[in-house]
């Protein structure tokens, strides 16, 4: 009987002992730092605060992981006056990273400053309001765009935030965070963290591989790389999407026949599949399919003999230069196929590295600014400077504009790429938005060398 | 010219023609020598680059030969075979070519399609036609890029793993990097015309710098390839300077389907054969014109040693000529030109003895004519006397008063003959002792006119055919250096000539003109006219064609315009009359001063 009470005592202490190193091994843990590198270059501080959104910088409104907008410095929000009249109160006990409080005056200050479209932003007792032109409905969406952060300006153009980091030293090609001890959501478990911009993705694989890196971006045609090296990554619904954007001098490239031409020459489906090894989805529409359900009715097939009948009705045409990154092969390879396609129906297309020649059309990737899909097309239209569309939350509405932009064809959408992120195992607590926005508020790593 | 400078002429022509005629012939000779050589030479190198061509294709087999035994290239092969993903493969080309060194690689499925392009990877999913190349097998081809058209030089091998074979399609870009690094020899270059529609295009030429200038002289050559399909080659001047040309040997290069994809130019410079004929050509001239020096020199003595035995005898026929009849020749040897000499000297040796006989004989026929002539014209006189005096003695026996009557007549008869007897001794004393001529200037036309005038009455003498005088006087006529009274007697001799010429009456043209620095006197008649040896001889003293002349009237006019430096002669016919014509100089009068004074 002892024995067995032994026995069985031994045995119950090692359970414990075993579920007490898993427990520690799954519970957070405060400290170290995260290094990132991205593909974004900054040319100053003033363009630096896009970046640290989230980070450093906070808007009155952000998404969850479903895509829902939720409070963030604001706690609530109410439209009135048929949308032409919100009020946003603001959550109590914010304060700046320089530790002034975050007050209705400062906030409307910093957002009169940066001008919402059609509204002017005024200080209410318990927040802001907005007086708009219109009608805006989408206006909690629009706030949540890092575009319309909440800053104090601090001089010496500088400005604090108040998100879980506060910014530490920012250079051109290094940022460094420190964690907001007094951020009004709790303390971040990192201590620090370390961001890259300007990184292409090459470099990004390599810092990964040499272990310089803790999280970095990767380019769809590395994700079956990535994959096969058993890497950890977090693929994101298709967010951005690359297009051709013509912008020429070129009479011809005025008629939207040629352009039209041009954008029935292009097999999207092989871009897709081959460069982009089938990751994400074939773009002929400006929003994902995930995000309106439509995209469908945008043909994305060739249509080789019509396009070569509107290419007819030009007339002749000068070579059209496609520009490309030079950095970025992916890019290269793009244009170089954009050009085979376009050779097809008589356009004599010659792709070169934008940065040493002007082009007539360049290749641009636009990231989805936002999950509502109103907000995403005014967002992408103005990204593309096309003329922006009504404001509505109608989805039959939403379809027009977007079928209207498409028809310029000034910017012709090949392929909605998902936003692909690599981490280390030691990152814990990972998430994202449904736009592939990472979210390092509640992130924590195990110690190196640690499974 | 001279037979010396002749025959000079003809050796230097001679020996210059022959130097020329060798040196071209030595040029010419060297010349197609040395372009033998230089073509066996160039046949060598083009061979040599040929080799090194086909050395560089079986490179490329053995390049994409490797490639397709690289253990990548099968998985992937594998994995294709078994319906895998070919996306995943858009890189591996590129990968491939950069490892193995090729400029061109591609992975093309059975049916032709495109997995992954190096050279240009946006081609993936495009067909090529590869199945039509035939496997480990170096061939041109024409590749389509994205900055244009180009040359490579292509091998293909089909790799069979599974049911289908994929086909490696890999070469090397035929280029400038490519030329370059051909092992070719000193002096030698090459360049690759890639042929493209229309006229020639200098930037479709490879391996040429395309600032250097004429380079559009190549376009006769590669079109003559083009058209033609065969080798050719040309002599490129790319300046005026000989030195720069090049012996351009090309090549069409055809693909697989026999259509001619460019031109392979391969050049030889041929700056040091041209300078070798220029080296040749400078010892030709050097040599050449030594020669042409030395010749004429030997050559202007040889002729002197031909020429100067002639040159003697034309001095001598010269002496001959001025009369030097006792000119001798030295005959220095026995040849042709010594025998010829020597018959000089043998022939003046006989005109000397000739002379001296005809002159004796015509001295004797000459005495004999004047005596003759002497006997005639004495006899004449003399019968009368001879008569008259017989009939004096015979009227001695008559009484007084018919002697004195006789003797009367026979005293005037005889007084008469004894002065006619003088007259004639006067005439011929008047012959032998002509007076100078007392110049001064004379109007021959006014002599003329005074002449006819003079004998104007002889000329209508009644009872005696009539004789009409016609003048045809140059109104021009200068007046000359003249004496007028012995011109008067050889005109006046002439018309009194001209109206015994003209016994039935006739008609005297006087006919005067203006030479240069002389006037032309013609007295013709129309007369009986003269025989050929009347008209010879009708000069010579004492020669008369007439019942009663002494023959010195003509003889005298001849000595009278002798004396004026004239001359006189006569055109005649029998029956047709005869023409004297008489040329006086203008001026006369230093000389003839001169002669007289000389004379005194």
């Amino acid at each position: 009987m002892r024995r067995t009470a032994f026995r069985f005592s031994a045995i119950s202490c090692a359970v414990l002992v075993l579920v007490a190193a898993v427990a520690a091994r799954t519970r957070p843990r405060y400290g170290d730092a995260v290094r990132a590198e991205v593909h974004t270059t900054i040319s100053g501080y003033d363009v630096a605060p896009d970046l640290l959104a989230g980070y450093v910088f906070e808007t009155l409104v952000t998404t969850d992981a479903a895509g829902r907008f939720v409070p963030d410095l604001a706690t609530s929000w109410a439209a009135s006056n048929g949308g032409t009249h919100w009020e946003f109160t603001l959550r109590k006990g914010v304060q700046f990273q320089d530790g002034s409080p975050l007050t209705p005056n400062a906030a409307a200050k910093w957002l009169a400053h940066t001008e919402v479209p059609g509204c002017k932003a005024f200080a209410t007792a318990e927040g802001v309001s907005f007086n708009c032109d219109a009608s805006r409905s989408d206006l909690p969406a629009l706030l949540s765009q890092p575009k319309y952060l909440i800053a104090s300006e601090a001089g010496n153009n500088k400005a604090f935030g108040t998100g879980p980091y506060r910014i530490e030293k920012l250079e051109l090609n290094r940022i460094q965070l420190r964690a907001n001890d007094d951020y009004w959501g709790g303390r971040p478990y990192l201590d620090a963290l370390e961001i890259a911009p300007g990184k292409n993705p090459r470099d990004q694989i390599t810092d990964f591989a040499l272990d310089r890196a803790d999280l970095i971006e990767v380019a769809s045609d590395q994700l079956r790389r990535t994959q096969q090296d058993h890497m950890r990554t977090d693929v994101s619904r298709p967010s951005e999407t690359v297009y051709l954007v013509i912008n020429s001098t070129k009479p011809e490239l005025r008629d939207v026949r040629l352009r039209q031409a041009i954008s029935l020459s292009i097999d999207r489906a092989a871009i897709h599949n081959v460069i982009f090894q089938r990751q994400g989805e074939v773009a002929s529409s400006l929003l994902p399919n995930w995000l309106t359900g439509y995209a469908f009715l945008f043909p994305a097939a060739p249509d080789l003999p019509r396009a070569k009948q509107m290419r007819m009705e030009v007339g002749n045409v000068a070579t059209i230069m496609i520009g490309y990154d030079i950095a970025d092969p992916l890019e290269r390879l793009i244009a170089e196929r954009v050009a085979l396609n376009v050779r097809e129906i008589g356009v004599n297309m010659q792709a070169v590295a934008s940065n040493t020649s002007s082009a007539d059309i360049r290749l641009r990737h636009v990231a989805l600014p936002s999950p509502d899909g109103a907000t995403a097309l005014n967002g992408i239209l103005d990204e593309l400077s096309i003329m922006p569309a009504a404001n509505s939350q109608s989805l039959e509405v939403l379809y027009n504009n977007e079928r209207a932009a498409v028809q310029t064809y000034t910017a012709i959408p090949l392929v909605h790429l998902p936003r692909v992120t690599a981490m280390k195992d030691r990152i814990r607590n990972w998430t994202s938005s449904p736009i592939g926005e990472w979210k390092l508020d509640d992130v924590w790593v195990t110690p190196r060398g640690r499974p | 010219m001279s037979f010396r400078r002749r025959l000079l002429g003809v050796f230097a022509v001679i020996i210059v023609g022959t130097v020329i005629a060798i040196g071209w012939i030595i040029s010419v000779r060297t010349r197609e020598v040395f372009q033998r050589t230089d073509d066996q030479r160039t046949d060598a190198l083009v061979q040599q680059f040929q080799r090194e061509f086909q050395r560089r294709g079986e490179d490329v087999v053995q390049r994409v030969r490797s490639i397709s035994e690289a253990e990548s290239v099968s998985r992937m092969a594998l994995d294709l075979a078994h319906g895998g993903d070919s996306s995943a493969y858009l890189t591996e080309a590129a990968q491939q070519a950069s490892a193995h060194q090729l400029d061109f690689l591609e992975f093309v499925t059975a049916e032709g399609t495109i997995v992954s392009s190096a050279q240009w990877p946006a081609r993936f999913g495009y067909k090529e036609p590869v199945q039509s190349f035939a496997a480990d097998k170096p061939f041109l081809k024409r590749e389509e890029l994205q900055d244009g058209v180009t040359l490579g030089l292509f091998a293909v091998k089909p790799l069979r793993i599974g049911d289908q074979p994929l086909y490696i399609l890999g070469g090397e870009r035929l280029d400038r990097d490519f030329l370059s690094s051909l092992a070719l020899p000193s002096g030698m270059r090459a360049f690759l015309y890639r042929s493209e529609p229309g006229a020639f295009n200098a930037k479709a030429l490879i391996g040429a710098d395309t600032n250097t200038p004429n380079l559009d002289r190549l376009a006769p050559l590669i079109e003559k390839v083009q058209q033609t399909g065969q080798d050719a080659t040309k002599i490129i001047h790319w300046t005026d300077d000989l030195r720069d040309a090049e012996t351009v040997r090309a090549f069409p290069l055809k693909g697989e389907d026999g259509t001619l994809l460019g031109v392979l130019l391969v050049g030889h410079a041929r700056r040091e054969l041209v300078q070798f004929l220029y080296d040749i050509r400078a010892v030709t001239f050097t040599v050449g014109g030594a020669g042409i020096l030395i010749a004429i020199l030997v050559s202007i003595w040889l002729a002197a040693r031909f020429t100067r035995p002639v040159e003697q005898l034309a001095a001598a026929a010269r002496s001959v000529a001025a009369g030097q009849w006792d000119t001798h020749v030295e005959v220095s040897n026995t040849d042709e030109l010594g025998q010829m000499a020597e018959a000089f000297n043998t022939m003046t040796h006989e005109i000397i003895s000739q002379r001296e006989r005809l002159l004796q004989s015509e001295r004797v026929a000459a005495w004999r004519e004047l005596a003759r002539r002497l006997a005639h014209e004495l006899k004449n006189p003399l019968f009368p006397l001879q008569i008259t005096v017989e009939n004096l003695l015979r009227s001695r026996d008559l009484p007084p008063a018919e002697f004195d009557e006789v003797f009367r007549e026979s005293t005037t008869t005889l007084l008469a003959e004894i002065a006619n007897l003088k007259s004639i001794i006067g005439r011929f004393s008047d012959f032998s002792k002509m007076p100078q001529p007392q110049l001064q200037r004379v109007q021959v036309n006014e002599l003329l006119k005074r002449i006819v005038a003079l004998h104007e009455p002889q000329f209508n003498e009644p009872g005696k055919p009539q004789v009409k005088a016609e003048m045809d006087l140059d109104a021009a006529l200068p007046s000359i250096d003249a004496d007028p009274e012995l011109l008067h007697r050889v005109f006046s001799n002439l018309v009194l000539n001209a109206m015994d010429a003209m016994p039935n009456g006739g008609v005297i043209t006087l006919r005067t003109r203006e030479l240069s620095d002389s006037v032309r006197i013609e007295i013709a008649d129309t007369g009986t006219g003269l025989t050929p040896e009347e008209c010879a001889r009708v000069f010579t003293p004492y020669y008369t064609s007439k019942q009663h002349g002494t023959g010195l009237g003509l003889a005298i006019v001849q000595s009278v315009i002798s004396d004026h430096r004239g001359s006189i002669s006569v055109e005649s016919e029998p029956g047709r009359g005869a023409t004297f014509k008489i040329e006086l100089p203008e001026h006369l009068s230093s000389a003839l001063q001169a002669d007289t004074a000389k004379v005194g």
